[in-house]
């Protein structure tokens, strides 16, 4: 299938995804114990004043009805009001959703400027001290929970030292990449443990493959079709492995959101399942999704232009 | 690049990870063997106490021993571990294999579950399930196998997809073997190195995904003691006491690397028998 | 003026006292002028209308954007001149004359008027409004002339004159209101509450929901400070928003932001340490209990034996409190001594059921339950306070036979489970926003309100008591009917009582003047940062 046929293909293949996606966090949301207004109105409100606002904001009618109003509201590109903050669903996601997307992108990048080189380094040097060195030290950073590490650099980083402000986020590029670098490092950490055991062990399989057997026995002039080879092979399952983790990198980061005050959707996601903000919750999964997909889209795109064996 | 070691040496990291394994499981069993005190018994009279003989990774604000809660919450970060990860692993790769091998309708529609399943945010979906279900261990498991299959399947079939053109096969098909014995002796081994590296990964990554769960209140539940759960009890006392949450974070630590050597030495034991 | 101050003096000199704190900053002639305070706050507010929001998290912001015609004093148990500086009650109590303070103004620059105090009171005290317009049902009208209210009631009501001074009898532009965008009058709310505008000391300027909100200097507030010029001493006030104690602390320590809240006891003596930050310890109304259902059967039809007040008791008297106290505050809380906390007017409580294991299970054996029974509670998930509690009480009814579930769940669900009255006990924490026993009192021990806390105990007598104590006009009788009240709720038990602590706040030893009263407002009117 040619690219743009797969393109299109895919975005035809998500509209039913996307429908199912939006039934079962509807199903899902409903089935918390609790609704909107018990979270609202806490424990000392009497039933009948949590009765008016239920009636009030609809969730007194059946979850039939319900489902149709969604469905209306996103035809028409109305996600409705969170029920929480009171202000319109889109205004809330457009504003933390960047701030997620760069944390995420920031932790890919950092994870990957650790792990390539070292996993190289690793396969090259295979059970010789350097790799002993390198998985060590990468299997304490793949072992060790978000928010220990957390609350570690916090420390050591931006209390002590003073390298780095504590939390929060910053208002120019510079200034929000300063503050995304602890909370993006925390992220990365374990995930290019991940990419540098499974690069390793891409290279160490590509090496004792038959293919370079056959381009080192054409001489030493041959190295760079050697490592056109290694790389692309190795890179195959390195963009999977990215691609693959998109989804629980934009979950992971929840956690991470929390510990350093960052204000993205991972933290807005868990602090509306706690508040049974039903419509946080579905427009969010659904934009999640989206983002999802498009990365996976990316990745298989990329995996195609890298590795012709992979198509179709 | 490995050596073709005589095949009665089993391979050092399997024998180091084993080791720590070995521990890890041998205070999963018995807590009650290795454990000095009763890991919930309060005492009043040693509060806060700093490692010393009597307790040598001191003590909590409760006067529990730390030494032997932690060897407690062994029990069930290794069942953690181990449970929430056999599930995943068997439907993943059992799934994986046939997708990637036959294709066609199946594979399509393998496509539109993964989706589903890999496009929710996965933290955020068991937080969701285990919410609904109530907190506790077998809810999560519950939650984390909805999800977790999906990771094992993708890299299988992926594994398969460039398989299933290579040399061994064709000529498999050629002698006529059957498509089970293709499948089963001649793709699966080969394929199955990734996939067990990955599920030693996997093991370690559940047990930070129950302490993590245990951190915001959702996993093991009190007076059981859990790893994350010690770590987050003892967050607040840090800059007074650090044993209570730097021994927990430890033996986390080492399981994660247990887990990994294992995962090493069983991909060089494949290696060596292929 | 001058009597407000004298006011002002001698709370902080008794919350100085109370407190312990020897250098509690008083707002000195060397109040420093302009400048930013940024404070950390544990969780954003939700929804800054005076009338319709539900939470803490409004409620004590509140009052750093509008004011009340009266307000309660610092230490939480009187109230002083707001928007109104003189009020009488008629001698027949039926009636409530206020005057109202000359020349205020709104935030916007509008001069404040009778009949914006008026429709703040009606639109507070109409049924329909939410929950707190019960607090103002007393009312039967509400007339204006000139700078005079009379407020016309339907009977005497001794609650009246605190609930004036409560969040939810804010004073709004009536004007500013109507013109605001919106179909409903909840529409209408909601609009206005994000940009609120009231007399109070600030005005709201940027607000990122769970992020920041930026709080602007009110050019027009009327009080003043001690440089005789207009408050606030500062320019702008933030808040940030920071969930996590631990990061919440290091950014204060950093100096990132210049205060927080919500000090986890275990980090106070700490901080206490540490030269270049003050831990402040407020006197605060809040108690920790734990809650029983006390109905004869559970929802799924079983006995339940917490309805026998002996089972109640005993469990009361199986509980260590000055061990949890060492334990969850590190001694920084105190025993509960009735339902209500020590800084609460009329409070007539004594020491409760001292721990006493002999007796415990002498009072269980007596209901029946020589050996101990199972039984299990809703708490809070991820809440430090919580699991700490509940370890000890765990392992203390532990030793009269009593097997103690914990189910861990979060807020929605266990105040599902509570609305329902389905739950055997679950963990709780109150603070008054009222400086009167009757709000506590209603949800306490009232029935027709919630039911006694979801937990359907009931005395009728007390019901009895507090319907006559909500029309007593003599002081001295009022109070009696409220020792009688708790007397009879203590005895009874529908709830564990555990302790009562302080609010903690830590500050940069160069931000001062930060108020926060046991009703818990944070005030930043006189707040500063030395340069």
């Amino acid at each position: 299938m040619s690219r743009a046929g797969l393109v299109l293909w895919r975005l035809l293949q998500i509209v039913p995804t996307f429908l199912l996606i939006g039934v079962t966090i509807f199903v899902l949301a409903r089935l918390l114990p609790g609704d909107p207004v018990s979270a609202m109105l806490g424990d000392r409100a009497s039933d009948e004043a949590v009765n008016r606002l239920r009636q009030q904001m609809g969730f007194d009618r059946s979850i039939l009805t319900q489902f149709v109003l969604f469905i209306e509201g996103i035809a028409r590109g109305d996600f409705g009001s969170s029920t929480a903050y009171r202000i319109p669903v889109t205004q809330l996601i457009g504003e933390r959703l960047p701030v997620t997307i760069t944390l995420t992108a920031l932790a890919t990048v950092i994870a990957l400027v650790f792990a390539v080189p070292l996993a190289f380094v690793a396969a090259v040097k295979a059970n010789r001290w350097p790799d002993f060195l390198i998985r060590g030290v990468f299997q304490v950073g793949l072992s060790s929970p978000v928010f220990y590490v957390g609350l570690i650099l916090l420390t050591v980083f931006a209390a002590w030292l003073r390298w780095f402000p504590v939390g929060g986020y910053g208002e120019t590029l510079g200034d929000k990449l300063w503050h995304l670098f602890l909370p993006a490092l925390t992220l990365a950490l374990s995930f290019s443990a991940i990419i540098m055991r499974n690069l390793r062990a891409a290279i160490l399989e590509v090496l004792t493959a038959e293919f370079v057997d056959f381009a080192r026995s054409k001489g030493l002039a041959q190295r760079i079709i050697l490592f056109r080879h290694v790389l692309r092979n190795a890179l195959v399952s390195t963009v999977t492995l990215v691609g693959l983790h998109a989804g629980s990198l934009l979950g992971g980061a929840v956690i991470t959101e929390s510990v350093f005050a960052v204000p993205g959707v991972g933290r807005l996601m868990v602090d509306s399942i706690f508040a049974r903000d039903y419509p946080v919750i579905q427009a969010l999964t659904l934009v999640l999704a989206v983002v999802v997909s498009l990365a996976f889209l990316v990745t298989d795109l990329i995996q195609m232009a890298l590795d012709p064996r992979v198509a179709r | 690049m490995t050596a073709r070691m005589p095949r009665l040496r089993l391979p050092g990291s399997l024998v180091a990870g084993g080791a720590i394994l070995a521990l890890m499981l041998v205070c999963a069993l018995a807590p009650g063997l290795v454990a000095p005190y009763d890991p919930i018994a309060f005492d009043y009279t040693a509060l806060l106490q700093p490692p010393s003989g009597a307790h040598p990774f001191g003590t909590d604000q409760f006067g529990r021993d730390i030494l032997s809660r932690t060897i407690a919450a062994a029990t069930i970060d290794i069942q953690i571990a181990v449970f929430a990860t056999v599930g995943p692993l068997v439907v993943g790769t059992v799934i994986g294999l046939l997708v990637g091998y036959y294709g066609g309708i199946a594979d399509m529609v393998f496509g539109r579950l993964v989706d589903l399943v890999v496009t929710f945010p996965f933290l955020v979906l068991v937080i969701a399930i285990v919410a609904v279900l109530g907190p506790g261990l077998v809810n999560m498991y519950i939650a984390v196998g909805v999800v977790g299959w999906v990771f094992y399947a993708r890299l299988m079939r992926g594994e398969v997809l460039v398989l299933r053109n290579h040399d061994y096969v064709s000529a498999g098909k050629v002698l006529g073997y059957g498509e089970a014995r293709i499948l089963f002796r001649h793709i699966l081994p080969n394929a199955a190195r990734p996939i067990l590296v990955y599920w030693m990964t996997d093991m370690a990554l559940a047990i930070l995904l129950g302490s993590s769960l245990g951190y915001l209140g959702l996993g093991a539940q009190p007076p059981a003691a859990e790893w994350g759960v010690l770590i987050a009890d003892g967050k607040n006392f840090f800059s007074q006491a650090w044993w209570i949450t730097v021994f927990p974070g430890i033996a986390i630590i080492l399981a994660g690397i247990g887990f990994s050597l294992a995962g090493d030495g069983v991909a060089d034991l494949l290696d060596v028998k292929r | 003026m001058a009597i407000r101050r004298t006011f002002l003096k001698t709370s902080f000199a008794a919350l100085a006292i109370a407190a312990g704190l020897g250098t509690l900053t008083m707002p000195a002639d060397a109040a420093t002028r302009g400048g930013k305070m940024v404070y950390a706050r544990y969780a954003d507010s939700l929804f800054l209308d005076p009338v319709l929001n539900d939470a803490n998290v409004d409620i004590w912001v509140l009052t750093n954007l509008y004011d009340t015609l009266l307000q309660p004093t610092n230490d939480g148990v009187g109230v002083q001149p707001g928007l109104a500086t003189k009020w009488e009650t008629a001698a027949d109590a039926k009636s409530l004359t206020l005057t109202l303070r000359q020349g205020v103004k709104f935030a916007d620059g509008s001069a404040m008027t009778a009949d914006d105090v008026k429709w703040s009171l009606d639109r507070a005290r109409d049924p329909k409004a939410g929950a707190w317009s019960s607090s103002l049902a007393s009312i039967d009208s509400i007339a204006v002339s000139g700078e005079t209210v009379t407020l016309k009631l339907k009977n005497p009501d001794p609650t009246l004159i605190p609930a004036l001074a409560t969040f939810n009898a804010a004073i709004l532009p009536q004007k500013l209101f109507e013109a605001t965008p919106g179909a409903t009058p909840e529409e209408k709310a909601k609009a206005f509450a994000e940009k609120p505008i009231g007399t109070g000391p600030f005005m709201l300027t940027s607000w990122k929901r769970n992020q920041s909100m930026t709080l602007k200097r009110n050019p027009y507030y009327w009080k003043a400070g001690e440089d005789g010029k207009a408050l606030p001493y500062l320019d702008e006030l933030e808040f940030q928003i920071i969930p996590d104690d631990a990061t919440r602390l290091l950014k204060l320590k950093a100096g990132e932001v210049d205060g927080t809240e919500f000090i986890p006891y275990a980090r106070v003596k700490e901080l206490q340490g540490d030269p270049s930050l003050r831990m402040e310890l407020w006197p605060s109304t809040r108690v920790r209990y734990l809650t029983f259902y006390c109905g004869p059967t559970f929802k799924d039809g079983k006995a339940n034996p917490l309805s026998n007040v002996k089972v109640r008791q005993a469990l009361n008297y199986a509980v260590n409190k000055d061990a949890i106290i060492a334990i969850t505050t590190l001694g920084l809380g105190k025993p509960m001594r009735s339902y209500m906390s020590s800084t609460t007017p009329l409070f007539s409580g004594q020491d409760l059921y001292k721990y006493d294991v002999a007796k415990a299970k002498a009072l269980l054996a007596e209901a029946g339950f020589a050996n101990g029974f199972e039984t299990s509670i809703y708490s809070l998930s991820g809440n430090g306070d919580d699991s700490n509690d509940l370890a000890a009480v765990q392992q203390m009814w532990a030793q009269v036979g009593v097997k103690l579930r914990i189910d861990q769940v979060d807020n929605p669900t266990r105040t599902a489970r509570y609305r329902e009255e389905n739950f055997a006990m679950r963990t709780s924490a109150w603070t008054n926003d009222i400086s009167d026993p009757s709000q506590i009192t209603s949800y306490f021990a009232y029935w027709p309100n919630i039911h006694s806390l979801h937990s359907n105990w009931q005395d009728k007598r007390v019901d009895e008591l507090f319907e006559k104590s909500q029309q007593e006009t003599d002081a001295k009788a009022r109070a009696a009917e409220y020792q009688e009240i708790q007397q009879r709720y203590n005895e009874a038990a529908p709830i564990v009582y555990l302790y009562e602590t302080p609010y903690p706040v830590a500050f940069r030893k160069n931000a001062k003047g930060f108020v926060q009263i046991p009703l818990g407002n944070n005030l930043f009117e006189a707040a500063y940062v030395e340069k």
